[in-house]
């Protein structure tokens, strides 16, 4: 039996299809490479959280200070989740007292029974987490904050924010970015918390940022031992 | 340079004296010893162990440690649980302390545990406690306040899964069926109803003696109501019988002022309950710095820690322990030589220092030498200076042990109570026969142990660290626990069972708060919560009293003895189920995993025995099979057996065998499985941990010990029954080179300026008072260093260059540690593991040489095998600033710090162990398997709780070291930096310095001229251990020096490893600048040779080599003269 030979025809087809295969490959590659990187996989993480809790009314609006609720932020490694009574002090109408508070903010809202519920058993709300960093990494909240890192650095316009999403990838190679150039997001530590915060006029972030690096002696290093132990 | 030492000559005709050597299998040159000394793991094949060693090695991994956190899916969502209502001083992660104590041979340990997120992790001692007691003129950055090894390890039962199980019938010794708490009432009711219709005639108690204010309230308001019932206080640690005292007394030592002190079979430093502040106070005075030292003499029969510290230390039969007591007592009072040079000697220091000298004896002592001992200081004029005695209480309705077992013989008890303690296991020859006898036996206890599977109830008690309680300190000052966490299982505590026995439902913080307010004056609310923060009451220590004594004359017997004695591992036998202790290598036989008949080298020749050899023992109590060990230094004619092994209700650790062969627990989440939830049933279930048959670790030797003692004096058989039984000892482990000591390879490595030759006896320096007197540096100058020169312009990341000329202002961290004070006592090995989630092994890995302890003790022997000095070195890594782990590792996974510290990043670690086999010191350690891999499942919410978050808890493939406990700098740094300040001396302290009772470790900031660690560096003393290879490690240590009795100094085993400075050779041309790696302490000479005279120096040297004298090794006193 004769051998099958492709008719000659075929052979325009060989440098069109190679291209395309080479194309696609590439394209596969690019495509798992830009899904999977933390830029992509992580950002913009927005679960759905059991209270529907707003920023945007009570950092944004209400210009609560982030410290208020997010208190060991200043002093700690961690920054807590508020425990449910610090949502009581406006939302809870019974006080520990017996008495009514003199103002009580939606004390029977339904959007805020599971924060009732859990005042009176002494249960937590199971918040779901945004930021998390991998079990070998060890970040230090107190250490930024002290030194003027803005909140907004990592978390972004959380008094924008209706829900929380997560802004930013916290990954490795982000973290070691600004420990190498760490002006960008430096401000003088009153205005840490202050989300809107702009540069006085005539400067620019880079140059306040330098300034109180210079003023504070602030040079972030980037030894593996900051971070991994 | 082909230098043929000229020294090989007199080593070679005496090769066994005055040599320091690991093991015995080192003195006898055995090729086995040279497979740990050169390769860094021995066997390295990665193969899954096989057979019941397998699962052996299943069920440690099972026990031990687990992973903290599984990273998991990513797109998994993670919960953050706040609190309801946060107190001001519950932050999310950091940690919280709390007073607390842990009681163990009736005496209170005061503690502070540390907790973080509502879990304790971590315990240490309570340095505010007027317990502790530093010594006077203690110049310590950090405060005093060490605990115990076995409380330090407790925290680790505290998560053991063993614990799991509610109330419970016991059927055919296993667990049975659940009791509801109707049942429970029900039964309770009975007891009662019963017992008050016969005044408690046929009620008994058996309990651990316990130093509980309450629990004696509690006792006595029983004895009131069951007026009949007897209550038998049970510890196998303390004698029934034979102590000479009139009433029962406790003996304190002072040691802080003592210039003689003299130890009759006193385990002063390492076993005794006040070995805390002996170790401190002996520590100061060890230091020749702080003073004149003092001189330290131990007579003894096992190689204790005590006896590693000794400058002399004697040998002796138990028996022959009495005699030399009497014959020291005669030769003090009566000027009567005893005819042993050493005894001849004490009593010459002892009558120079009268009044200022100390004689010692534990305090299960026999009654001639506890007699002869208090005569001894009454004579010298001791008691009420450095001696001093207190009573002991005795509680109501009191009754001994033997008195129990004869009335259950007699079929006399009706209702047997078993608290605490494990009487069925540890008690006298067939008390656990004889308990069956009783109608009802309910146990309380922590654990479902061998007692439980002899009682008909098993209810379960809290551990210490989850009840409410009380309890007396050595000193007898009332030190108070409170509950770290709730109780994980729901048990009530043994105080709150014994209310409710009386009837009463009293909760435990109620009862001890009644207690200390009616016996104890703390009557209002602002006193209660003041000892409840501080864990104790002061003032309440217990007042001296002065005893009388009977005199005892002491019996000497002939022929073989057996000495039994508390295990350095599991106590009495309590902590066979902590894989943490089981696998912490004995101070002197650095064994792991097993009990041996242990004797010298003398007596196992004489019996035809050697190590590995299993021996039949036979005695008129019994006979045993029992693997031996051969320890150097052990008496004569004697066989130690070390108790609280071959437990076989013990749990997945220490063994679980019933006597009809299965396992002797069952299971007991089928019970209780719904109640405890998710923490553990089903997931222990599935593990299979509590359906296999788990072999018990080592032998019981409980039933060869004579009810009334520690020593057998009676005929003893021994034939050897088998050989080849692999004992898990570390002490040929990570065994640094040493082989030119046996003269196989020559000097000359073709560098001649790199040679690594003679290390032998120079990696642990000591010396004799008189040789530091003749030449302080003699333990820098022990090994010649050469100038050093590397080939890189700047080696040095962290800026060692710049710190030394001062223009480094940042952090330098370093250590220093001082082996005259250090005693072995591997407290800081066990904190270490427990603060940085150090997993353990199993038997078959550590046979292998893959234990993980970050901190290894080396222990060396000094001397002939027959009576060696013992010689002990810490080991961990030393940060060297020239790391030559970092050079190899080809993924940079272990790298510098700007502050100098050697970090390990375990994410980026491959596995490759380039770095462990360039690492000098050997301190790396791998995982070759996931030893945490049992419990990276949902059982982890328990036995993962003991982890410390702080730290990152290794997988399988990654290297590992010690890392200066990183996470305590960082704790510390990062908040005075917020303050805009630096980290202040001793604000930093690492979890081996805060273990370590003598003051042996200092850490801090060597670049502040001021702290105590730089002074410590600069100290004269201080070596670095392989400062010949230029790697300048950040960690010094400070030589040992011993104090002979000048009349002893030529006979002594230890010899003086330097030849005194006027011998002449030794001159200038030493002082190269190789010694100042060590710091700026030698500038003076480290200065006027930088001109390059350090290398014709080094020419000089090597003239001198050809001459045999600039590399001595060992100089034998005797060739001195």
């Amino acid at each position: 039996m004769d051998r099958f030979r492709f008719p000659a025809w075929v052979n325009v087809l060989i440098v069109p299809s190679v291209v395309l295969g080479g194309l696609g490959a590439t394209y596969t590659a690019a495509m798992a490479v830009y899904t999977a990187s933390p830029e992509n996989l992580k950002v913009g993480y927005k679960p759905d959280q059991p209270v529907p809790f707003s920023h945007k009314i009570h950092a944004g609006q209400l210009k609560l200070d982030c410290r208020y609720c997010h208190s060991s932020a200043e002093y700690a490694a961690h920054s807590q989740i508020p425990a449910t009574a610090t949502c009581g002090n406006c939302h809870n109408a019974e006080q520990a007292d017996g008495g009514n508070k003199y103002v009580v903010v939606h004390p029977e809202s339904e959007r805020l029974a599971l924060v009732r519920d859990s005042l009176e058993n002494d249960t937590a709300v199971e918040w779901a987490r945004i930021h998390d960093l991998p079990d070998y990494a060890y970040f230090n909240h107190s250490a930024h904050v002290a030194r003027g890192v803005s909140c907004v650095a990592c978390h972004g316009r959380v008094d924008q924010m209706e829900v929380v999403e997560r802004v930013s990838p916290l990954n490795m190679g982000w973290c070691v970015n600004c420990h190498r150039n760490p002006y960008e997001n430096l401000r003088p530590t009153e205005f840490v918390t202050q989300l809107d915060w702009e540069p006085p006029e005539g400067m620019t972030r880079e140059e306040v940022g330098r300034a109180w690096a210079e003023a504070n002696d602030i040079n972030p290093n980037t030894n593996c031992s900051t971070c991994h132990r | 340079m082909t230098t043929t030492n000229a020294n090989s000559g007199p080593r070679e005709d005496k090769p066994t004296t005055r040599r320091t050597w690991r093991s015995l299998r080192e003195l006898e040159g055995d090729p086995g010893f040279d497979e740990f000394l050169h390769r860094e793991f021995p066997k390295q094949a990665s193969e899954i162990p096989d057979g019941v060693s397998r699962r052996r090695w299943m069920q440690v991994m099972g026990a031990s440690l687990s992973l903290a956190g599984v990273a998991g899916c990513r797109w998994q969502t993670e919960e953050l649980l706040p609190y309801a209502s946060r107190k001001p001083s519950q932050t999310p992660g950091e940690f919280r302390y709390f007073a607390s104590m842990f009681e163990y041979r009736g005496v209170a340990e005061p503690l502070l545990l540390k907790s973080v997120d509502g879990r304790p992790i971590y315990v240490k001692g309570n340095a505010d406690h007027p317990f502790f007691r530093p010594a006077k003129n203690r110049d310590q950055p950090h405060k005093f306040g060490a605990c115990s090894v076995f409380s330090q390890a407790s925290i680790l039962d505290f998560y053991d899964p063993e614990r799991i199980g509610g109330p419970c019938r016991v059927s055919g010794g296993k667990i049975g069926d659940e009791l509801g708490d109707g049942e429970l009432a029900d039964l309770l009711e009975k007891i009662r109803a019963t017992h008050e219709i016969d005044g408690g005639a046929g009620l008994r108690v058996v309990a651990e003696p316990t130093s509980s204010p309450t629990m004696a309230g509690l006792r006595e308001e029983f004895a009131n109501r069951f007026p009949r019932a007897r209550w038998c206080d049970y510890h196998p640690l303390s004698r029934s019988g034979g102590s000479p005292f009139a009433s029962p007394t406790r003996t304190h030592y002072r040691l802080d002022e003592v210039d003689t002190i003299v130890c009759f079979a006193h385990d002063l430093l390492g076993g005794d309950a006040d070995a805390a502040n002996h170790s401190q106070a002996n520590g100061y005075r060890r230091a020749p710095e702080n003073g004149p030292m003092n001189r330290m003499y131990v007579v003894e029969t096992e190689f204790s820690t005590t006896g590693g510290g000794a400058d002399h230390r004697l040998h002796a039969k138990p028996t022959d322990v009495a005699v030399h007591a009497a014959a020291l007592r005669d030769a003090v009072v009566s000027g009567t030589p005893t005819g042993v040079p050493i005894l001849d000697a004490a009593a010459d220091d002892l009558k120079k220092h009268k009044g200022h000298s100390v004689v010692t004896c534990g305090p299960s002592a026999d009654a001639a030498t506890a007699a002869a001992v208090f005569e001894l200081n009454k004579a010298l004029g001791n008691v009420g200076k450095s001696v001093f005695y207190t009573a002991v209480e005795q509680g109501a309705a009191a009754q001994s042990i033997g008195e129990l077992a004869a009335e259950l013989a007699a079929d006399k008890v009706e209702t047997l109570i078993a608290i605490n303690g494990n009487p069925a296991y540890d008690g006298p020859a067939g008390f656990a026969d004889a308990m069956e006898q009783a109608k009802t036996v309910i146990r309380w206890g922590v654990t479902f142990d061998e007692t439980s599977g002899r009682s008909n109830y098993h209810l379960p008690l809290t551990h210490a660290y989850e009840q409410w309680g009380d309890g007396r300190s050595y000193d007898g000052t009332v030190t108070l626990q409170q509950p770290a966490i709730d109780p994980l299982f729901g048990s009530p505590s043994a105080i709150e069972r014994m209310a409710s026995l009386l009837g009463t439902e009293a909760d435990g913080q109620s009862l001890v708060r009644e207690t200390l307010a009616t016996s104890f004056g703390v009557a209002d609310e602002k006193a209660w919560f003041q000892a409840v923060h501080d864990g104790f009451v002061a003032g309440t220590e217990y007042k001296p009293i002065e005893p009388t004594i009977a005199t005892a004359d002491p019996v000497a017997a002939d022929g073989l003895q057996i000495l039994f004695a508390a295990s350095e591992h599991t106590f009495d036998g309590r902590f066979a189920n902590n894989a943490w202790m089981q696998e912490a290598p004995g101070v002197v036989t650095k064994l792991t995993w097993d009990n041996t008949a242990m004797m010298a080298p003398s007596t196992a020749s004489g019996l035809g025995l050697r190590s590995g050899d299993v021996a039949k023992i036979t005695t008129g109590l019994g006979t045993i099979e029992i693997p031996v060990y051969v320890v150097p230094g052990t008496a004569r004619d004697t066989i130690i057996l070390p108790l609280g092994f071959g437990r076989t209700y013990a749990g997945a650790v220490g063994g679980n065998v019933a006597p009809d062969g299965g396992p002797a627990k069952g299971n007991p989440f089928d019970a209780v499985g719904v109640r405890i939830g998710g923490i553990g049933g089903n997931v222990a279930k599935e593990l299979g941990l509590w359906d296999d048959l788990i072999e018990p670790v080592g032998v019981d030797v409980y039933p060869l010990r004579p009810a009334d003692g520690d020593v057998y004096t009676g005929p003893v058989e021994v034939e050897k029954v088998g050989s080849g039984y692999e004992l898990a000892t570390t002490q040929e482990h990570y065994a640094i080179d040493e082989d030119v000591a046996k003269g196989r390879y020559v000097a000359d490595d073709g560098l001649g300026e790199m040679r690594m030759v003679n290390r032998v006896g120079k990696l642990v320096r000591e010396g004799t008072q008189s040789q530091f007197q003749t030449d302080e540096h003699f333990a820098e100058h022990a090994v010649h260093v050469p100038p050093l020169k590397s080939l890189w312009n700047s080696p040095l990341p962290s800026g060692v260059e710049k710190r030394e000329s001062g223009e480094y202002t940042g952090y330098a961290w370093g250590m220093s540690i001082d082996l005259t004070k250090c005693t072995g006592c591997n407290a800081c090995s066990i904190a270490c593991q427990s603060e940085n989630n150090v997993p353990v092994v199993g038997k078959d890995q550590v046979l292998m040489g893959r234990e993980m302890s970050w901190s290894r003790l080396d222990r060396y022997y000094v001397g002939d095998m027959d009576d060696p000095a013992v010689a002990t070195q810490p080991v961990s890594c030393v940060h060297c600033e020239n790391a030559p782990c970092e050079q190899v590792c080809p993924v940079a996974a272990t790298v510098h710090d700007d502050e100098g510290i050697n970090t390990m990043v375990y994410n980026r670690c491959i596995g490759t162990r380039y770095c462990a086999n360039n690492c000098p010191y050997k301190v790396r350690r791998f995982n070759f398997f996931y030893y945490n891999e049992r419990y990276d499942g949902p059982n982890k919410e328990l036995t993962g709780m003991v982890l410390n978050p702080e730290v990152t808890v290794r997988v399988r493939g990654v290297m590992e070291k010690c890392t200066y406990c990183y996470q305590r700098i960082v704790e510390k740094k990062i908040p005075a930096k917020n303050e805009g300040r630096r980290v202040r001396d001793g604000e930093i302290v690492t979890a081996c310095q805060e273990a370590c009772a003598s003051d042996a470790i200092l850490f801090g900031d060597i670049n502040d001229p001021d702290a105590a660690v730089t002074e410590a560096q600069a100290n004269p003393r201080a070596y670095a251990l392989l400062a010949e290879l230029n790697v300048r490690p950040r960690t010094l240590y400070s030589a040992r020096i011993r104090n002979p009795h000048p009349d002893l100094e030529e006979s002594v085993p230890y010899a003086p490893l330097w030849e005194p400075h006027q011998s002449g050779h030794h001159g200038e041309g030493h002082h190269g600048e190789g010694h100042d790696g060590h710091g700026d302490g030698h500038d003076g000479h480290g200065k006027s040779h930088d001109d390059g005279h350090g290398k014709d120096d080094h020419h000089d040297d090597g003239h001198h080599g050809e001459k045999g004298h600039a590399l001595l090794p060992i100089i034998p006193v005797g060739a001195l003269a």
